[in-house]
């Protein structure tokens, strides 16, 4: 019952280019995300701070897979120590809301049974 | 803050980073923080630099992060060790719980929360009530195996909470490790009359009768942590055993679903279930069921995988049934892997086989290849000639038990005796 978010796809909204080939064989993953942002990380210098973007990928939720089409702007980068690595936020503009909603409750039922369950075993501390 | 050391281990440059910063934000500083990807860098920095605080992933590099937790726990009973994970399965879950992590995070995970729990875990280590730092102070004195101060410790922790479950829980525990075993059920029942339920408490139980051997109780113990709670691989196995034991061979197969669920199988668990399933599929031959016994065959196999030693045994004890257990011995055989087909084992197996099955005449022309080749082991041997003199093939027998005889001297006696058993048709 893993939910995860994976782009298949990520383009310049303006030029169409993508920014990173391959995706569909190695898609990206996020690791962070709140009402209307996101973080993965990808390659260094795959794209500048302010960049307007087009996304596609598949939303996973309680395994059930929808499709996720947005277009966001990247809002912050950070190197990532010793790797050739960034950390990439992107706020979403135009996206499917009740959708990421739904991520976010999923997410956050996921961790809420996660530890009912954890701590009726452990009773520790 | 300023005093804790850290070490993160995961995959994912991008996690590591939050952790890290997370950590930085509560204070720890940034040379304290030690960030690894590798099994082995972890192990190294935790025996070397002793940090308060791990955070890893449920597996890295193919191993099982709880076990740099129990590594990191054995160290002191302060230490906070954490999991972060994709992995929310139940039985995952179970088995972290059972070891000393403190929390267990499911990925990915929205912004903030990390933070969040991670301080609130910390602050929660770092200022105890009187009640937990009695317990954890006699959880320390379990790892420096000062066993009459840890007992002392959470005698007083009796007195620090209103139900102090987890101290009974503890008492229990350190009795157990002092091989008191009637005292740690004692303290392990008073927790239960506090919370029926309790978690830690029941395993105690259920460790205590397994250790005393009383394996009806155990498995009774085993049910009610069934009923209520995921179980982990550790258990599991002591739970197979003690259905086995306590005679509860009908629900061993019940039990596949179980272990088929779990997301870490050791070979241990395999092994000890696989053998739980053979001794299950034993008795329902005993009991002229060889449809059921088969089924347990099949999972056993199923378990340990096409072991070439469990499919030996498994078709030895088929063929020694009166009724139709050759036709499952047949399907099995068919299930050894390729690398095993020619030797000399296989063989064997497959005359044994083939023995129930052929008819005479083909029988003899396979038995007498694989004599003329010297292919055949002591127990085809002994087989092929009680079939032989049963079909009064007495000079063929008897050549047959030359060639045995050259090849397994030691078979004289047994050859011998079939001899006596057929004299008064081959005289």
């Amino acid at each position: 019952m893993r939910n995860f978010l994976e782009i298949h796809c990520l383009q310049n909204l303006m030029t169409e280019f993508e920014l990173i080939k391959n995706l569909k064989t190695k898609p990206l993953e996020i690791f962070e995300f709140d009402d209307r942002c996101f973080s993965f990380q990808a390659p260094q210098k795959m794209c500048g701070l302010g960049l307007f973007v087009h996304l596609e990928g598949f939303m996973h939720i309680a395994n059930e897979k929808h499709d996720f089409y947005a277009t966001g702007k990247v809002t912050s980068t950070d190197t990532l120590e010793s790797e050739k690595l960034s950390k990439y936020t992107i706020e979403l503009h135009r996206f499917d809301k009740s959708l990421w909603e739904e991520f976010r409750k999923a997410v956050e039922q996921t961790q809420a049974a996660t530890d009912t369950l954890f701590k009726s075993m452990k009773d520790s501390e | 803050m300023t005093e804790l050391s850290a070490v993160i281990v995961d995959s994912s440059a991008s996690y590591c980073n939050s952790v890290a910063i997370s950590l930085k934000e509560m204070g720890i500083p940034q040379d304290r923080i030690f960030i690894t990807k590798r099994y082995e860098g972890a192990v190294e920095f935790i025996n070397e630099k002793k940090p308060q605080l791990l955070i890893t992933e449920f597996q890295v590099d193919g191993k099982f992060g709880l076990e740099l937790v129990n590594l990191h726990a054995s160290q002191n009973a302060n230490n906070i060790s954490v999991i972060m994970t994709h992995n929310n399965s139940s039985s995952s879950i179970a088995e972290a719980a059972e070891e000393l992590v403190d929390d267990y995070i499911v990925k990915p995970f929205q912004s903030g929360m990390l933070h969040q729990r991670l301080r609130s875990l910390i602050n929660k280590k770092l200022n105890p009530s009187d009640y937990i730092q009695r317990i954890r102070d006699g959880k320390q004195m379990l790892i420096e195996g000062r066993l009459q101060d840890a007992e002392h410790l959470f005698s007083e922790a009796l007195g620090k909470e209103s139900k102090p479950t987890l101290a009974h829980y503890y008492l229990g525990y350190t009795k157990y490790i002092g091989k008191n075993l009637s005292v740690a059920n004692a303290e392990f029942v008073k927790g239960l009359k506090l919370q029926p339920l309790h978690y830690k408490c029941l395993t105690g139980k259920f460790d205590t009768f397994f250790e005393q051997k009383s394996y009806d109780e155990a498995y009774k113990v085993a049910s009610t942590i069934i009923d209520n709670y995921p179980i982990g691989p550790k258990r599991l196995a002591n739970l197979f055993i003690s259905a086995v034991f306590s005679g509860q061979l009908d629900a061993v197969p019940e039990y596949f679903k179980l272990f088929a669920e779990l997301d870490h199988k050791p070979p241990e668990l395999r092994k000890v279930f696989a053998a739980a399933l053979f001794t299950a599929g034993r008795s329902q031959i005993n009991r002229q069921d060889l449809a059921k016994a088969g089924e347990c065959f099949e999972l056993g196999i199923k378990v340990i995988g096409p072991d070439p030693e469990y499919l030996t045994k498994v078709i030895k004890v088929l063929l020694k049934t009166d009724a139709m257990g050759h036709r499952h011995a047949s399907k099995i055989l068919q299930q050894f892997p390729n690398t095993q087909i020619g030797t000399k084992a296989f063989e064997n197996l497959q005359f044994l086989v083939q023995c129930k099955i052929l008819p005479v005449g083909d029988l003899i022309d396979r038995g007498r290849k694989l004599a003329a080749n010297k292919r055949l082991d002591a127990e085809s041997y002994e087989v092929f000639v009680n079939i032989l003199l049963e079909n009064r093939k007495i000079t063929l027998a008897e050549d047959i038990t030359a060639k045995a005889l050259k090849e397994y001297p030691e078979m004289r006696d047994t050859l011998s005796m079939i001899y006596e058993k057929f004299q008064g048709i081959i005289s």
